[in-house]
């Protein structure tokens, strides 16, 4: 069973349900979300199924669920979210649920058209009052101009406050100009202005004033207040600023043509009875009833509160119960009714451990329905490609999709997910390596998975940190591994830490140490013959200029050796697929040549390093010492072009050991050989296969027998194990063995290559840390004096979230990138082929979880 | 040969123990395979990794150059006596 | 005395009325949750007190780590002294890395103590924000 090595097996099912158990039966099912249903009524339009009217009523309760959620938002009150799922209610409670969501819907309603209407009222008097206190002050500046005797006084008494339309003050006219620009204008004429009072929003007021000076050419007069607390708009609750106006005009075509301006910029005109005494009285009305719309205001908004209250308590209760409802619903739309009416007959993938699991669950619902007949789940024969299944767990899901990313494993294949748990990280830390940012990140981790209950609880729509918590577990083993390498790069935030000792000596005497600014230690003589125990020396971070010479060299040999074995892996992989999948032509003809030609060629390359690494030392005599030692790329790219290789210096000789140009010359010709079989072995077996086939049997029944031979030996570079419905066409499997076969062997170049990006980053990131340390950390500690101390408090904290902020969240994600592209191309290339499709059961959690997530959005 | 002996049978035994002693000891279960084949690997990469990196210090070819300072310094911390003269 | 029962009836007075009870709650959550931004000086928000934390911890640990290192005079922290380029002798070269060492040790040491510091700071202000959350 090999637990994640391979997907699960799984079968197609028929399940043949009682009409009346079926909706507990399903409802059971989803609790256990192992099963996979498949549509039985493709054609069937979605509007024509059988319970296309459950699921509409659950999709109004939904609605109605949403509305009050919204409301409920709206007012701040928290929602009680216990986590638990209550089962699925039974059909008949369905009607009750309506019900009481009808009832809450149309009562929350009706308290907000009430509240929209008060609240109109409100701001209504609220403009009022301040139109009439604002205005109070453009009159007490205009009375001393006033012209009052002449002006007629009307009977104001006090009219009903909302009644009281403007055009009642056509003859209230004030008489503002001054006597003198009365007596120059019209003599003799009592000159009556008119004027209106009105609000108007305060962004609005600038174009206002300008229109009504054009359009009157000047012939008016307007003062304007600010409002300074902002008023509430009823209709959609927002906080708009708002000014008074006052307009004074003579004449009514000047009135009409105010007013329509007004209008136009939706100025609400209010009535404001001119005698001071009228307005205070007035004043004092709308007073008592703005009072008098509070209470009621507040009555309201309380009446309001305890509705949404008790419904918040119910809320995400009731969300579940109608999803899970509506799904069941969904489900049994897919199934098939049979002739008698009686039964429903559904198919499904099932995993093939849990069909007991499944009949128990199945058992459980015909029990709670109470019918007598148990449901039949029967096996089926089928040639479909099954879905695949992987059954994750918290830590293994995270990789599981880094996996699943690239593509979804063939049913069967072997799933590269468990060697990535640990070659994920590992490939990682070689770029990253430091013990500083490691244990950044492995903190960051651990932190994350030691929090995990809590910080799963609070569930938030920020993506950035739901992609960091759902890897908490590669982030955790990638800041281990970091670590470890970081170890043995001996980098911590770029410095060496000297633990076990040098292992290089000195021997200087004062005067040769002061005539030279640079002094390089042999490796013959200073060396003590044995290297520092763990990791790098950490003399090697002393010795600025040429670290990165010596650092390079290890570093890209590193990175190749990996590659290289991380390849080879690959490939063993595919051994394993083509055993699994009896797909012996492919194991021979496939396998073999390409292991060869990986081990013939590129192993034998990490071989030499090897072989260099031991054999030529500084302490050695000519052809072994230091001087002599050849360049690995060099004598690589020799032997695969068949060149003869350079003279070596004298003393030196050109070949690491005895019949190395023998070996050579071998190993590619052997590499070599190994493309015609790759190419050529496969196709010409398949066709003599069919041949023969073709012989023995009548040409009419040699269709099927073909279709026999070409599903054994056919599956090839298409992982096999599956059905073949077609035959495919000889040329077409000559191309594509071709194309396999040329991708393959240029790819193993390329592939080597590529991972020298190991190499790239891990330096990159290695100098990157020593230019943040020297670049900022050091201004800090390089400060003289004591005043030092304050300083390098500032600096370090800026060098603290640079580190955090670039070395560790930019270098960690290009790592991270590179390491993935290392994982999905060079690796998985050698045996992955990724063509299935995902087994998606139906499954109440998953379908809950992703309808809050819907609904947040 | 430049390897000593005491370090390359620790480290070995280390990561030896690791990825062959503690999968035969994991118990029973469901992911009793999965955790071996994590020990297994754990142990091969680390393992490689700290060869790789002693064995490239085993013999080296080029020695550090260091500036004066860095001598003067190393001379006294790391007790490698400068001597007079 | 006498204010003392007046407020009681006034409360008794208050939670008779049903409409007024919510009111008043929201009232008094208001001022519980008002009352320690107004009372104990609240300066930074909850995401800035954490950063703040972890940066001091940080500082902290690496601080006193590399004083201790600059005390003990590591090689590998050279590059970060203020020293010269020449000097006469030997003996000169190693008084002036003696002083310095021993002076980046201290200033070291007392960033650490600023960031203890801190430390102290961020953390009152992060129980701060956590208490006005948990109300």
């Amino acid at each position: 069973m090999g637990s994640l090595f391979r997907s699960e097996e799984m079968a197609l099912c028929q399940l043949f349900l009682q009409s009346e158990a079926a909706y507990a039966c399903v409802s059971e099912l989803g609790e256990l979300g192992l099963v996979q249903f498949r549509d039985l009524n493709p054609d069937v339009n979605a509007f024509q199924r059988k319970f296309v009217n459950e699921v509409r009523r659950c999709d109004e309760m939904e609605r109605k669920l949403r509305y009050l959620e919204k409301e409920i938002k709206k007012d701040g009150i928290p929602m009680l979210d216990t986590g638990e799922s209550p089962e699925a209610p039974q059909p008949r409670e369905m009607i009750d649920l309506e019900a009481t969501f009808e009832k809450l819907e149309n009562e929350l309603r009706e308290v907000n058209q009430n509240a929209e209407a008060l609240k109109r009222n409100f701001l209504e008097l609220t403009e009022l009052k301040h139109i009439l206190r604002k205005t109070q002050v453009f009159f007490d500046e205009s009375v001393p101009t006033v012209y009052q005797s002449s002006v007629p006084r009307s009977s104001n008494k006090y009219r009903r406050l909302l009644q009281m339309a403007d055009n009642q003050n056509e003859d209230e006219q004030a008489q503002l100009l001054g006597e003198e620009a009365v007596r120059a204008s019209q003599p003799g004429q009592n000159l009556k202005l008119g004027f209106v009072a009105g609000v108007i929003l305060r962004e609005r007021l600038p174009a206002f004033e300008r229109m009504l000076w054009r359009a009157c050419r000047g012939n008016v007069f307007l003062r304007q207040a600010m409002i300074e607390t902002p008023l509430e708009d009823p209709t959609n609750g927002d906080q708009v600023h708002k000014s008074v106006f006052i307009i004074f005009f003579q004449g009514d075509q000047l009135k009409t043509r105010v007013k329509k301006i007004c209008e136009g910029f939706r100025a609400t005109l209010y009535p404001c009875p001119e005698a001071p005494a009228d307005r205070r009285e007035m004043a004092m009305g709308v007073m008592t009833r703005i009072e008098d719309l509070n209470t009621v205001l507040g009555q309201t908004q309380d009446h309001r509160h305890r509705v949404l209250v008790a419904a918040a308590k119910n809320l995400k209760n009731w969300f579940v119960k109608v999803r899970k409802i509506k799904a069941i619903y969904h489900t049994l739309n897919l199934f098939n009714l049979d002739v008698t009416q009686k039964c429903l007959i559904a198919e499904c993938w099932v995993p093939l451990l849990d069909i007991e699991t499944i009949q128990l669950a199945l058992r459980r619902g015909t029990e709670r329905s109470g019918s007598s007949v148990p449901p039949i789940l029967n096996r089926m024969q089928t040639f479909e490609n099954p879905p695949t299944y992987n059954r994750t767990n918290k830590f293994t899901k995270a990789f599981q999709a880094l996996i699943d990313a690239y593509g979804v494993a063939s049913y069967r294949e072997m799933n590269p997910a468990p060697y990535t748990i640990i070659t994920f990280p590992f490939l990682f830390a070689v770029m990253f390596g430091d013990l500083g940012h490691g244990a950044i990140m492995a903190l960051f981790g651990l932190w994350m998975i030691r929090k995990e209950k809590g910080l799963a609880a609070q569930k938030t729509d920020n993506e950035i940190w739901n992609i960091f918590f759902g890897g908490r577990y590669i982030i955790f083993l990638m800041g281990v591994f970091s670590m470890y390498t970081g170890m043995i790069y001996n980098d911590i935030f770029s410095k060496s830490l000297n633990i076990f000792g040098s292992h290089w000596q000195m021997s200087y005497n004062k005067s040769t140490v002061m005539e030279n600014k640079y002094l390089q230690l042999s490796p013959k003589e200073d060396y003590e013959g044995s290297p520092y125990p763990f990791g790098m020396d950490p003399i090697w971070q002393v010795a600025g200029s040429n670290k990165i010479i010596f650092h390079n060299a290890y570093k890209m040999k590193i990175s190749i050796i990996f590659g290289v074995i991380h390849m080879v892996f690959g490939v063993v992989m595919s051994w394993h697929n083509h055993t699994y999948f009896r797909n012996r032509i492919s194991l021979i003809y496939e396998f073999i040549p390409q292991l060869m030609f990986l081990l013939l060629l590129f192993f034998y390359m990490v071989l030499l390093m090897f072989i260099k690494w031991i054999k030529f030392a500084a302490t050695n005599e000519k052809p072994y010492s230091e001087a002599c030692a050849p360049s690995i790329l060099i004598t690589f790219i020799d032997m695969v072009l068949f060149n003869t290789p350079k003279p070596a210096p004298s003393g030196c000789g050109v070949y690491m050991f005895w019949g190395q140009h023998f070996v050579q010359v071998l190993f590619v010709l052997l590499a070599l050989g190994c493309i015609p079989i790759m190419l050529f072995a496969k196709p010409m077996l398949i066709m003599q296969a069919r041949k023969l086939a073709n012989e023995e049997v009548q040409p009419i029944a040699g269709a099927s027998s073909d279709a026999e031979t070409g599903g054994v030996s056919n599956g090839g570079p298409h992982g096999g194990g599956g059905p073949h419905e077609e035959e495919e066409e000889m040329s077409e499997i000559f191309i594509h063995q071709s194309i396999h076969t040329i991708e393959y062997v240029l790819g193993s170049v390329s592939h080597t290559a590529s991972y020298l990006r190991l190499w790239a980053l891990s330096l990159a990131h290695a100098q990157l840390a020593e230019v943040l340390w020297t670049m900022v950390l050091s201004i800090g500690l390089k400060q003289e004096g004591w005043f030092g101390g304050v300083i390098l408090t500032c600096v370090f904290g800026f060098w603290a979230i640079l580190t955090v902020g670039i070395l560790v969240l930019m270098e960690g994600l290009s790592a991270f990138l590179h390491t993935l592209r290392l994982h999905w191309v060079e690796f998985q290339s050698k045996f992955y082929k990724g063509q299935g499709y995902a087994f998606q059961p139906f499954s109440f959690d998953a379908i809950i979880e992703n309808g809050s997530a819907a609904v947040e959005e | 040969m430049g390897a000593a002996f005491f370090p390359v049978l620790f480290f070995t035994a280390l990561w030896g123990a690791v990825g062959i002693g503690m999968p035969i000891m994991t118990p029973k279960g469901p992911h009793q395979n999965l955790i071996r084949c994590i020990l297994m690997l754990t142990a091969a990469c680390c393992w490689l990794f700290w060869l790789c990196c002693y064995m490239a210090q085993m013999n080296p070819l080029i020695g550090p150059k260091l500036k004066r300072d860095v001598v003067a310094m190393i001379g006294r911390s790391w007790d490698m006596k400068i001597v007079d003269g | 005395m006498y204010g003392d029962t007046e407020i009681r009836s006034h409360d008794i007075h208050l939670t008779s009325f049903s409409v007024f009870d919510e009111n008043f709650l929201s009232f008094a959550k208001n001022l519980r949750t008002t009352k320690p931004k107004v009372g104990k000086m609240k300066i930074c928000g909850p995401k800035l007190s954490l950063c703040g934390l972890i940066i001091s911890v940080w500082g902290i640990v690496q601080l006193v780590l590399m004083g201790l290192f600059f005390y003990i005079n590591s090689v590998a922290l050279i590059e970060d002294l203020p020293l010269d380029e020449e000097y006469h002798s030997l003996e000169d070269f190693y008084a002036a890395a003696n002083r310095a060492y021993n002076q980046n040790a201290y200033n070291c040491w007392i960033a650490a103590c600023i960031y203890v510091l801190t430390l102290l700071l961020s953390a009152q202000q992060f129980y701060m924000n956590s208490r006005v959350t948990a109300n």
